[in-house]
């Protein structure tokens, strides 16, 4: 699995639940389910283009004003479509 | 989830043909029917044949039933375990008096999400049937007030409507006390209440008093 279907796999299970760019990279490492390492920065890029895709969307905590995601009704489709796979 | 790799016919084949595989399976799909179904996808026969290999046959699907199919089986019961999690962390962070639809409540529910995640399987059950009880506590206090809230309306109703009957048995007496017909039946000394009664009755109602009953 690449690392976009992961993230899926990583937010659809946990909505509403809202996580940074480097919770979900530290996640998803620590799941081992990437053949390699992920950064909050390789994690933000394919945010990105999610968020494109409508499959996960952006809110600014208002304390802290940092970014944080969470799968959209899209994103949790495409999760279910694909075989819920999920990580832990 | 454990990352896994299949050597097998079934286990190399594309993600989507083997979930669709294990939901047939899950849904009690036979094993003719299976192959039949699995052999004929243009996926399966073009990494059959860049294997070098035969159509998937019974005992590959036996094989699959105890390896892959059982693995998926696992990581359903995994992803449902989180989904309830989420949803108790969303009522935790509701309950807190987050706006469920807010950024806070979100946030507030993935930092429940991370405890609750690494917390063992008896404290998180325990929590849910903490939140399940109070939940219904509140649903209880919720209809005592409603029938409360019932009950004072029904009482302004009431209180409305006699009201209404004095206000429109006083606007009565003024229109008849200035009947001369209805004065001297009202003063007639010779007849008795009741037959004063009856015959003001008729006399202001007509047809309508007729069909009334006793106790009016």
């Amino acid at each position: 699995m690449n690392l976009k279907q992961l993230i899926i796999a990583f937010l659809s299970p946990r909505y509403p639940a809202a996580y940074t760019e480097a919770a979900i990279a530290q996640r998803l490492n620590a799941s081992q389910m990437l053949d390699r390492r992920c950064s909050a920065e390789d994690v933000a890029d394919d945010l990105r283009a999610l968020h494109k895709l409508k499959m996960v969307d952006l809110q600014i905590d208002p304390m802290d004003n940092s970014a944080v995601w969470q799968a959209t009704e899209e994103g949790i489709k495409k999760w279910v479509l694909e075989g819920r796979v999920t990580v832990c | 989830m454990i990352t896994r790799c299949y050597r097998s016919k079934i286990g190399r084949l594309p993600f989507a043909v083997r979930n669709e595989l294990n939901e047939r399976i899950r849904d009690g799909a036979q094993g003719a029917e299976l192959l039949a179904w699995l052999n004929g996808l243009k996926e399966t026969k073009r990494i059959l044949r860049e294997m070098k290999s035969g159509e998937v046959n019974a005992q590959n699907l036996t094989d699959w039933r105890s390896t892959g199919y059982k693995d998926w089986l696992e990581d359903q019961g995994e992803a449902d375990r989180i989904r309830r999690l989420a949803e108790v962390s969303q009522t935790l962070a509701a309950a807190a008096g987050g706006n469920v639809a807010g950024v806070g409540c979100s946030i507030a529910t993935a930092k429940i999400m991370d405890a609750l995640e690494s917390a063992d399987d008896d404290k998180v059950s325990d929590l849910a049937t903490a939140l399940v009880k109070l939940r219904a506590s509140e649903n209880a206090a919720q209809k005592v007030a409603l029938a409360e809230e019932k009950n004072a309306l029904a009482k302004e109703q009431l209180s409305l409507s006699r009201a209404k009957f004095e206000r429109d048995t006083t606007r009565l007496f003024i229109k008849w006390a200035a009947n001369k017909d209805a004065l001297a039946l009202a003063t007639d000394r010779r007849l008795g209440s009741d037959e004063k009664t009856e015959r003001l009755g008729r006399l202001m109602f007509g047809d309508l008093w007729e069909g009334a009953e006793d106790g009016r």
